[in-house]
């Protein structure tokens, strides 16, 4: 009867514990998904590269990692897409992670950026990103 | 006064685990309400692209520290375009009214050592300015962002001039919630 009793109040204890752990476990993975959602991933991106493209000076080469938004274009949308992330219209650079979902931003800076000038580069590794070439 | 006591501890565990349960879904919506208020804002990217506006054209203002003779010789030289001059395009992408309404405004202004005001360049959309004019009293976020920087440079003539750049950077629904 003791026995029983105590193996009862282990239980207890144990399903609790995996309870809370699992609630914990949630917690974590909202916080991750929330702070690696696309469409944040492609707002940031987007600005990162219109305040880059800003600052430019003619005759300048700037390598942006970009390894985290390659990863999910690979994952989601196809390893083929990865050279379409960035692409540039006169003065707006879009930047799109998925088939349906994009980001434009614009920039001031009248620096002649064309297609051409954005290049896909992996140097190795998780050293993924873009080239621009201004 | 009444006093309540559990009748076993079976009884006391169950109403702590249901106060438990109580805590950890206030917890969760606490997490989830300040992640939410967090990721759903915009980041506000305006006063680092209205600093970049400002150097880019106290970068065509100047050469060497010297202020460059078509802007300057004996007075400001008000024909000098700064779109055109600095290499800037005030164009933007096609979101809300911006095609219509333009969204930056950059304009310099010339002062000699006495702070005696000389003369002065613009481009861009000049309603913007109103919106700086509103903040120097108290600090909106729903408005325009404003940016003055300062400079002395020397003249052709070498006399100092005091320049002083207001960049100015709207793109209010992109970058404020």
């Amino acid at each position: 009867m003791m026995l029983s009793k105590k193996a009862s109040i282990l239980t207890e204890t144990t399903v609790f514990l995996i309870l809370n752990l699992i609630y914990i476990g949630i917690l974590i993975v909202f916080l991750v998904n929330s702070a690696n959602s696309v469409v944040l991933m492609q707002e940031i991106y987007a600005k990162q590269i219109v305040l880059l493209i800003n600052s430019a000076e003619p005759n300048s080469f700037v390598f942006l990692n970009m390894q985290d938004a390659i990863d999910e274009v690979r994952e989601n949308w196809g390893e083929e897409h990865i050279e379409d992330i960035i692409s540039v219209k006169r003065n707006v650079i879009k930047v799109q992670l998925t088939e349906k979902s994009s980001y434009e931003y614009s920039f001031f800076n009248d620096i002649e950026i064309k297609n051409k000038n954005i290049k896909y580069i992996k140097k190795g590794g998780k050293d993924e990103g873009f080239l621009f070439s201004f | 006064m009444k006093v309540f006591y559990f009748r076993s501890k079976q009884g006391a565990s169950k109403i702590l685990a249901v106060y438990w349960i109580a805590i950890l879904l206030i917890v969760a919506a606490g997490i989830y309400g300040m992640v939410y208020f967090y990721y759903s804002h915009p980041f506000d990217v305006r006063v680092l692209e209205a600093e970049a506006l400002n150097a880019k054209v106290a970068d065509c203002l100047s050469q060497q520290g010297k202020l460059v003779s078509e802007v300057y010789s004996d007075k400001v030289n008000t024909d000098f375009d700064l779109i055109s001059k600095c290499d800037l395009n005030f164009s933007t992408e096609d979101f809300s009214d911006w095609k219509d309404f333009g969204q930056y405004y950059s304009e310099v202004n010339f002062y000699d050592i006495n702070e005696k005001f000389l003369g002065t360049l613009k481009a861009g959309n000049t309603a913007l300015k109103s919106d700086c004019e509103i903040q120097e009293e108290k600090g909106y976020e729903k408005v325009s962002t404003c940016v003055t920087s300062k400079m002395y440079l020397v003249s052709e003539g070498n006399s100092q001039i005091l320049i002083e750049i207001l960049g100015v950077v709207k793109k209010i629904e992109k970058n404020v919630k």
